[in-house]
């Protein structure tokens, strides 16, 4: 108390304090601390699972996760959302234990348990605490080898993936995400499909459809396991074999994705949400697969564009105009080529300005050099990052992952750092001028149409088009 | 508030007490607390700032201040340019975030462990030398960024101003926790750099503020660093701790409102306790016990068995001065909101009859405790370590509070949770909002 006193008393006769530290000078980074990657083992189970092992010991925590290479993209032309069902199906009954059963007692040891799916992968997520890993894996097992997707449960669980999806009507950002897939993949890629389906589509799915994909796609010789935490190879081992002892393989040969062709057509769509205050924009295209070889200076180049707050976009458009509470560029790197989109929320009175100053700053990147403190701002922020990224089991079998999803080398990241390093000004250009082709683009809004409809046919990008919020023609 | 709810069980159970938090505390002579926090298992260390001050210091009309101040701090102090703050920690690899709730308002960095200094050297910067470069137009970009997020987070969202509607019908007009954090429009067109500065003066002092550091250090060299910035800085007034005001709700508010949805919702609440108190926990493991998992009771009879609901949830939200318990229904297409809120009453009432049983009591402690180990991942960042023990010590002035907060939910008993169903969930003297999609009243409860 004696020392507040002190301060009070010297404030008063200061006035406006000065520094006594130098602080005109930005303090110099210490010396870089060695970071090494998590060592990866590897093993096969009897039944073909392959097995991929991060042993950390710093928590009493097991994170499992089994990745299947097969996923939405694999659903049949009539049903799209029916590999996602099956997925939310996943712990809905056994020939021993209930739903309500396995939630129960998954919930009584604290372990997680979720399934889902993505376009290119399915994905089972297990946590648990060591002490009790052996009987969360019991349960896991149980689910894997025993499931027999009830039918009254199916009835409901279909019931409610409906709903959602009806309710998915009231999220502009969400419609605006399918609308833009849509336009871009039409029908004639199962990109353009959305991973859950449809309201039309999910209705042709029936209970026979899941239990044959779920014979068809979850087996081991389909699948990579990929464990993070405080367990050995050894004892992880002869835990699984003898619990997956029935786990056998299949015979459904995993088809590849075929690959997307740009063939939409350039201009605006917009769905109209009447008197929304923001307009939730997309612009883009199709942009790359996971596995090209352009990946490091994309990711370079998406840095300076729009991957980061100090990025040019949201530089201009938040941090400059305040426009937005938020703008961003990405790629959907996936097995086959995903979207290239920059977007976000804007107030609605300037969407015309906010798709013209997006648009705008797709063509600076493809027309001009970025500077040279542009990319070694974008190749610090990666390189120095990058051990960050390694401090969760999430983070760390998010990593393991993607390498068995996109069959990347084991020792993929392990170059990573020189790889970003490596990435020139030309090579940033390079990429710009073949993957931003920012005439070529389609610009999805989800906003309010009678406010902005003449604003946007002034920007000459082609026809304003009108679009329900499946991203069918609405004139 | 979600974020919130998780945060309130961040303890390790008995069984693993070696991994306990360790930690470090003490206070600078202008009244900083600082609290330092090793973990060398990745060179990355985590800042994180906690000033005791949130939307429940503002006075009426003047809503959404706390919250606008924050983004002002990204916006450069006297040593760092506008855009600098997140150039230079990004430039070093590090991530960045704040947060202003009705309580206290937060701020991290977590970069890699050789950029340390930086990262005190800009809170140092914007602590001690802000409000000379705080000019009109970085205030008028941050209002226009943050009437984004009001209609990006509330305005443009589905059943977005429940909340508002709630909080300003359980508290009154001069209660700090009537208005949302947020804010209103009008308030922020109002706000000027006047204001801003005020505001800086009497909250973002020395000796309103907990810093964290934990991570990838050396405490001996952290604490010279922590001097050269800080200690320089001067302290503040003292300012008087917020006292707790729990006001009385002695009826039931039904209200209604049309929202272009396509379901609709129902929201029911009651006035609880603030945090820390001895209803706290016995209220968290209720919620746990009505909504969490699919066997909770709730999510069990209306979800699962009578499938008249898409979605059910629950929670405790006992915050620094006063606290609320909310139940949040979506009702099946068809279904009107009168036949939701029968359905949940008659699963109180079971338990304010009959309790819980020991099965449903260990199964949420085993969850929480379960949670606070998984939570122990991340040293920064909303939620993680650094983050805890600055909660801990803001709040109870302890940041080593762990053990004994989870204590508290370990020795609560069945009758507690059936007691305190009796006692705050009460059948007069709560806020029933039905959100009604637009031309059908007719679902609304009541």
């Amino acid at each position: 108390m004696k020392f507040i006193k002190f301060f009070l008393v010297i404030l008063i006769f200061v006035g406006t304090m000065q520094s006594q530290v130098d602080r005109s000078q930005k303090p110099k980074e210490g010396k870089t601390p060695s970071f090494s990657l998590p060592k990866i083992q590897k093993g096969v189970l009897s039944n073909g699972l392959k097995l991929m092992l991060v042993e950390q010991s710093e928590l009493p925590i097991v994170q499992m996760q089994f990745v299947f290479q097969a996923g939405a993209t694999y659903d049949p032309v009539e049903k799209p959302g029916l590999f996602n069902l099956m997925m939310r199906m996943m712990d809905a009954g056994t020939k021993k234990r209930s739903l309500l059963e396995i939630s129960d007692e998954f919930a009584f040891l604290g372990s997680r348990f979720s399934a889902s799916t993505n376009y290119d992968g399915s994905f089972i997520s297990v946590t648990s605490l060591k002490k009790d890993l052996e009987k969360t894996l019991e349960i896991a097992a149980d689910i894997l080898q025993n499931s027999i997707f009830p039918e009254i449960e199916f009835t409901r669980i279909k019931n409610e993936t409906l709903t959602g999806l009806t309710q998915q009507k009231d999220r502009p950002e969400v419609i605006a995400g399918k609308v833009f897939s849509k336009i871009l993949y039409g029908d004639r890629h199962p990109y353009g499909n959305p991973v859950d389906g449809t309201e039309e589509s999910v209705k042709n799915i029936s209970v026979e459809d899941v239990r044959a994909f779920f014979e068809n796609y979850i087996h081991p010789d389909n699948a990579t396991l990929i464990v993070a935490g405080d367990v050995k190879m050894n004892e992880l081992k002869s835990l699984l074999e003898n619990k997956l002892i029935t786990w056998k393989n299949g015979e459904t040969k995993i088809e590849n994705i075929p690959a997307a062709e740009a063939v939409f057509v350039p201009g605006i769509y917009i769905v109209d949400k009447a008197k929304a205050p923001q307009s939730q924009i997309r612009v883009g295209s199709i942009g790359v697969r996971r596995n090209t070889p352009d990946y490091f200076a994309l990711e370079v180049m998406n840095m300076i564009l729009g991957g980061a707050f100090n990025s040019r976009i949201n530089w201009n458009l938040r941090e400059q105009k305040g426009y937005t509470y938020g703008a961003r560029s990405s790629f959907a790197y996936r097995k086959e080529a995903g979207p290239f989109s920059a977007g976000g929320g804007f107030k609605s009175s300037v969407t015309d300005s906010c798709v013209y100053e997006i648009l705008a700053e797709i063509k600076k990147m493809r027309d001009s050099d970025v500077a040279v403190d542009e990319l070694e701002f974008a190749k610090n922020s990666l390189v120095r990052g990058f051990p960050r990224t390694f401090e969760t089991l999430g983070q760390i079998a998010g990593y393991l992952g993607s390498l068995v999803l996109y069959n990347l080398p084991d020792d993929y990241y392990n170059s990573y750092i020189q790889n970003i390093e490596k990435v020139t000004i030309q090579d940033v250009r390079t990429v710009s001028e073949k993957y931003l082709q920012h005439d070529k683009m389609a610009v999805v809004i989800v906003g309010d149409v009678e406010l902005n409809k003449s604003a946007l046919e002034k920007l000459n990008l082609g026809k304003v088009n009108l679009l329900d919020a499946n991203g069918k023609c609405a004139e | 508030m979600f974020k919130y709810f998780l945060l309130l069980f961040m303890i390790i159970s008995n069984s693993f007490s070696q991994l306990n938090i360790k930690f470090e505390k003490y206070v600078l002579p202008n009244g900083l607390n600082v609290i330092l926090h090793e973990d060398h298992s990745v060179p990355i260390v985590a800042v994180n700032i906690w000033y005791h001050v949130g939307s429940g210091r503002e006075k009426v009309g003047k809503s959404g201040f706390a919250h606008l101040f924050e983004h002002m701090l990204f916006q450069g102090s006297q040593n760092v340019e506008k855009g600098d703050h997140f150039k230079l920690l990004q430039d070093a690899g590090g991530t960045v975030n704040g947060s202003t709730n009705t309580d206290r308002t937060n701020y991290w960095e977590v970069v890699p462990s050789n950029f340390l200094e930086l990262a005190l050297f800009l809170e140092s910067d914007r602590m001690g030398f802000l409000t000379e470069t705080m000019t009109q137009d970085k205030l008028d970009n941050q209002r226009d960024v943050v009437k984004n997020e009001r209609r990006q987070n509330y305005e443009n969202q589905p059943y977005g101003m429940a909340s508002k509607v709630i909080s300003e019908n359980l508290y009154p007009p001069d209660h700090p926790y009537h208005w949302l954090t947020i804010g209103t429009q009008e308030d922020l067109s109002n706000a000027t750099l006047d204001d801003v500065k005020d505001f800086f003066r009497e909250y973002y002092a020395p000796n309103n503020a907990s810093l964290c550091i934990g991570g990838d250090i050396n405490p001996k060299d952290v604490k010279i660093l922590v001097e050269k910035y800080f200690g320089e800085i001067p302290s503040g007034k003292i300012i008087e701790k917020v006292k707790p005001s729990v006001p009385a709700l002695t009826e039931n508010k039904y209200l209604l409102l049309e929202d272009n949805v396509q379901l609709p919702r129902l929201y029911i609440s009651w006035i609880t306790e603030p945090h820390f108190t001895d209803g706290e926990p016995a209220l968290d493991i209720l919620a746990d016990v009505i909504s969490r998992g699919k066997n909770s009771r709730l999510y069990k009879s209306l979800v699962y068995e009578k499938q008249i609901a898409q979605d059910v949830m629950a929670y405790n939200n006992s915050a620094e001065i006063s606290g609320s318990f909310t139940i949040v229904a979506t009702a099946k297409p068809g279904i009107s909101l009168k036949q939701i809120e029968e359905a949940i009453y008659s699963e109180i009432e079971k338990i304010k009859a009959g309790g819980i049983t020991q099965r449903e009591l260990d199964r949420s402690k085993n969850e929480l405790e379960a949670s606070s180990i998984y939570r122990l991942q991340s040293v920064g960042g909303f939620g993680g370590k650094t983050d805890q023990l600055n909660r801990y010590n803001v709040f109870m002035g302890d940041p080593g509070y762990f053990n004994k907060d989870l204590e508290r939910y370990r020795k609560v008993k069945p009758d507690e949770v059936k007691n305190a169903a009796n006692k705050f969930l009460k059948q007069t003297g709560k806020v029933v909002l039905s959100i009604v999609p637009k031309d059908k009243k007719e679902l609304q409860a009541q």
